[in-house]
């Protein structure tokens, strides 16, 4: 499993543990300082994928939802940040420079090791590390800065989103689980986003999103996991 | 199942025994060997004989104080341990370096390059030193740097790895001055 | 990726006797792939292959690609000739790990590990192996599979399965390759019709399919004398049995009995393969299993160049393993080894340390100044300078 993969196997298990959690966000502690009239803000490759359940369990990715999904995240995603007055530019592999594709790659493999961090360490009590504190004080080092200088932005936004949600006979089976009791796992959307100051690039804003319902296979619930996922954006 | 926890990757399940507690910037002891001043305060843990420091996550940057490995014991326990190199009591600097760059390519780190190994004194006593780069299961670069010593036929190591981008250095100075610190116990 | 398609992937290996009718022109056959064909996007064939370009691309960014120039030219032609009009749908990454496998996935990325170059001993043989899953690929089998997988539908089982890939101790870095999707347990149907197809497009590419038995007999070989035998991959998802071997050798003389001139083509192999050989040796003998490895040095000996690697690799096995006698075994290795210009300056410090050990301080003065003599700038001068200081 990659690293991902672990943090969201966490995630799952840490689920099953709480209780239904709200979203809940983190601030950097290098709170924004100014806020600029619109803001520019790169979108960096969300990591979206959607499977569907069929009726023995087993998730069936599925292209044309997550191809849907994408452009349906992407759309609410414009809506959401035009209605912050903020800019969106969406990353584009350097497909004709390796060298700078390898170097923006680091970043966003070191993004994801330290959004696994942030999940681990913040999101689940038992592993708080007490030097720490209530500190939320992670970032990209100085190193982000070369995406800063390629896109003309001071923000970059990361998106991670997994849907999992049932097909009409797996449907069947939850409600009558449910009704004796029996807790089955059904539909369920499990994501982060992270905003990183690209300058000196701090994570200046995190958001866990837990919510057991939701579809982002139509515009309208794609809006609303979009919105709740964005919820203090402070942008 | 088996269960693999080491230093240097995450567990593959939650195993609930991870947690952490607080080291304070004071003078702190390493097993029985030696006392360190930390600098700083640090989140730490401990697994066998190896207790990990670290400010981030572990994964992002980490010390490992490895207290007194024994002839035949492997690095990092977990997983097969029988296809793992061991440490041999009469290991020269070199060997010790080997052993820990298997140790480190068996659970993962790809491509480990090792950097300028020398004398070094550990505490009082002559040790041995080294730096070295590698890249993560997943293809992030890291750095790290290795100080040691055998004493009574034990290793006694220092390893302080981390991210080469940022967070490798974030606490590079801290580490160096640790380690200027040491001062044997009972002498 | 979510942990859900990673177990799907790891499913993909320890498949349960499936019984697929995979074989041509059975019902519920595939069609052959076409070049150029890719899945409708409403398609579960479409899903499979935003899979697979998802593991591509983690593979790609990885760190464990090979990007040695002529190595990657070299192999991409071998597969190209084979591949015919398929070429362009393909593309080649050479993964560094010292197990041995080749793998398709059904959106035409091809793996090939170095443990596999490693053990091939010309191009023919190399080409049977990438011919057979380039069989796979044509016939479609991956996508097969997972339909039976999925028509079987118990995922209860798939968590089953990738705990029991776990328990074969698969962590770490073959893990991680395993997760990328590199491993498929076909049924014995499509083996048998992925060889036909292999021998076919090794014959019409031009290749003397007499040496496809070989490489096969050689694992069975290291299988033999592996410390953990069943752990070694390939075997896990291509039946080994000694009846197979008999069958490839029978196909390889009727195939190659028209006396036309086939190739071989050992010296082009070589070629390609040397410089990176003292790497993936010292990649084969980091796994400590010395038995193993030694059925594959001895392998390696018979092409009968780049001898001073070979003797000094020799030499860390014995250093390695440690045993009664094996420290002056390794001596002997690394002496042979300084009677080749191609013997690594290794030599000499490895020399030293161990004339140090058995206790003849004169000649391990000896090796270790001459160690600092070829390589004044060595990486660890310090070190051998603090060593020398002590034996005054």
């Amino acid at each position: 499993m990659n690293f991902r993969d672990r943090s969201l196997s966490l995630i799952l298990i840490a689920l099953a543990v709480a209780a239904c959690s709200q979203t809940k966000a983190f601030y950097g502690s290098e709170t924004l300082k100014s806020r600029p009239a619109e803001a520019r803000v790169l979108l960096m490759p969300p990591d979206i994928e959607l499977y569907e359940l069929t009726a023995g369990g087993m998730p069936d990715p599925k292209a044309d939802w997550t191809a849907t999904a994408r452009s349906h995240v992407a759309a609410a995603l414009r809506e959401e940040l035009v209605g912050k007055k903020a800019k969106l530019l969406v990353y584009e592999r350097p497909v004709d420079s390796p060298s700078k594709e390898y170097t923006h790659n680091q970043l966003i493999k070191l993004h994801e090791a330290v959004g696994a961090a942030i999940l681990r360490h913040k999101y689940i009590s038992s592993l708080a590390l007490p030097s720490k504190g209530d500190k939320f004080d992670w970032g990209l080092g100085r190193g982000a800065n070369v995406l800063s200088q390629e896109y003309d932005t001071q923000y970059a936004l990361f998106i991670y989103l997994r849907d999992s949600y049932a097909s009409a006979g797996r449907v069947a089976v939850i409600v009558g689980a449910a009704l004796f009791g029996v807790g089955v796992p059904g539909g369920r959307q499990v994501g982060f986003a992270s905003l990183v100051d690209l300058h000196g690039g701090e994570v200046v804003w995190f958001n866990r999103l837990e919510s057991a319902t939701g579809d982002l296979r139509s515009p309208e619930p794609a809006r609303k996991a979009v919105k709740e996922l964005l919820s203090d954006l402070p942008l | 199942m088996k269960r693999r926890v080491t230093p240097f990757a995450l567990p593959l399940f939650l195993c609930g025994c991870a947690a952490y507690s607080l080291v304070e910037a004071k003078r702190t002891a390493i097993g029985d060997l030696y006392t360190v001043d930390p600098q700083i305060s640090w989140s730490s843990t401990s697994q066998g004989k190896t207790d990990t420091w670290t400010v981030d996550g572990p994964f992002l940057q980490a010390v490992h104080f490895v207290k007194g490995l024994e002839d035949g014991e492997v690095l990092f326990k977990g997983g097969d341990e029988e296809k793992r190199p061991k440490f041999k009591k009469h290991m020269t600097p070199s060997e010790i370096m080997e052993f820990v760059v298997d140790s480190l390519s068996a659970i993962g780190a790809q491509d480990v390059q090792t950097v300028n190994l020398r004398p070094e004194r550990f505490g009082d006593v002559p040790g041995f030193r080294f730096e070295m780069i590698f890249t993560s299961n997943e293809g992030l670069e890291k750095q790290g740097l290795v100080i040691g010593t055998i004493m009574k036929e034990q290793l006694h190591l220092i390893i302080y790895a981390g991210t080469r981008a940022h967070y490798y250095p974030k606490h590079k100075e801290h580490v160096e001055r640790m380690i200027q610190s040491i001062s044997l116990k009972g002498k | 990726m979510s942990l859900y398609r990673s177990v799907c992937c790891l499913a993909l290996i320890f498949l349960a006797s499936v019984s697929c009718a995979t074989a041509r022109g059975s019902p519920g056959a595939l069609p052959d792939i076409r070049p150029g064909q890719r899945p409708a996007i409403d398609t579960e064939e479409a899903g499979l292959w935003m899979m697979m370009d998802r593991v591509e691309e983690r593979l790609r960014t990885s760190g464990r690609v090979v990007t040695d120039a002529n190595l990657n030219l070299y192999v991409r032609d071998i597969v190209c000739r084979l591949a015919a009009e398929h070429c362009s749908d393909i593309r080649v990454y050479i993964v560094r790990t010292p197990h041995f496998n080749a793998s398709m996935a059904p959106n035409g990325t091809m793996q090939v590990w170095t443990g596999l170059i490693l053990r091939a001993e010309n191009e023919a043989q190399l080409a049977y192996v990438l011919g057979h899953e380039l069989g796979h690929y044509l016939r479609r089998h991956t996508l097969q599979l997972w339909r039976d997988i999925r028509a079987k539908g118990n995922f209860l089982a798939f968590f089953q399965l990738a705990t029991a890939a776990a328990g074969f101790g698969y962590i770490g870095p073959i893990a991680e390759l395993i997760a990328l999707g590199s491993i498929y347990q076909f049924s014995r149907d499509s083996e048998r019709e992925a060889d036909d197809l292999g021998f076919e497009l090794m014959a019409k590419a031009g290749y003397d399919p007499r040496e496809a038995s070989s490489i096969w007999e050689a694992l069975i070989k290291e299988q033999k004398a592996a410390k953990d035998p069943e752990r070694i991959i390939f075997f896990s998802t291509h039946p080994s049995t000694e009846e197979r071997v008999e069958t490839l050798k029978q196909l390889g003389e009727r195939a190659g009995a028209d006396g036309v001139n086939r190739i071989i083509g050992r010296e082009r192999f070589l070629a390609a393969v040397l410089p990176l050989r003292a790497d993936l040796l010292r990649d084969e003998l980091r796994q400590r299993d010395f038995a193993r490895t030694q059925v594959v040095l001895d392998r390696v000996f018979e092409s009968g160049v780049g001898l001073g690697v070979l003797h000094f690799c020799q030499g860390e096995l014995f250093r390695l393993r440690g045993g009664e006698g094996d420290e002056r075994k390794a001596i002997a290795s690394y002496q042979k080894a300084l009677e080749f210009d191609d013997a690594p300056v290794e030599t000499y410090r490895a020399l030293g340390f161990l004339f140090v050990r058995v206790g003849n301080k004169a000649q391990a003065r000896n090796s270790l100044e001459r160690y600092l003599a070829i390589r004044p700038d060595a990486d660890d001068r310090d070190m051998i300078k603090a060593h020398l200081q002590e034996m005054q």
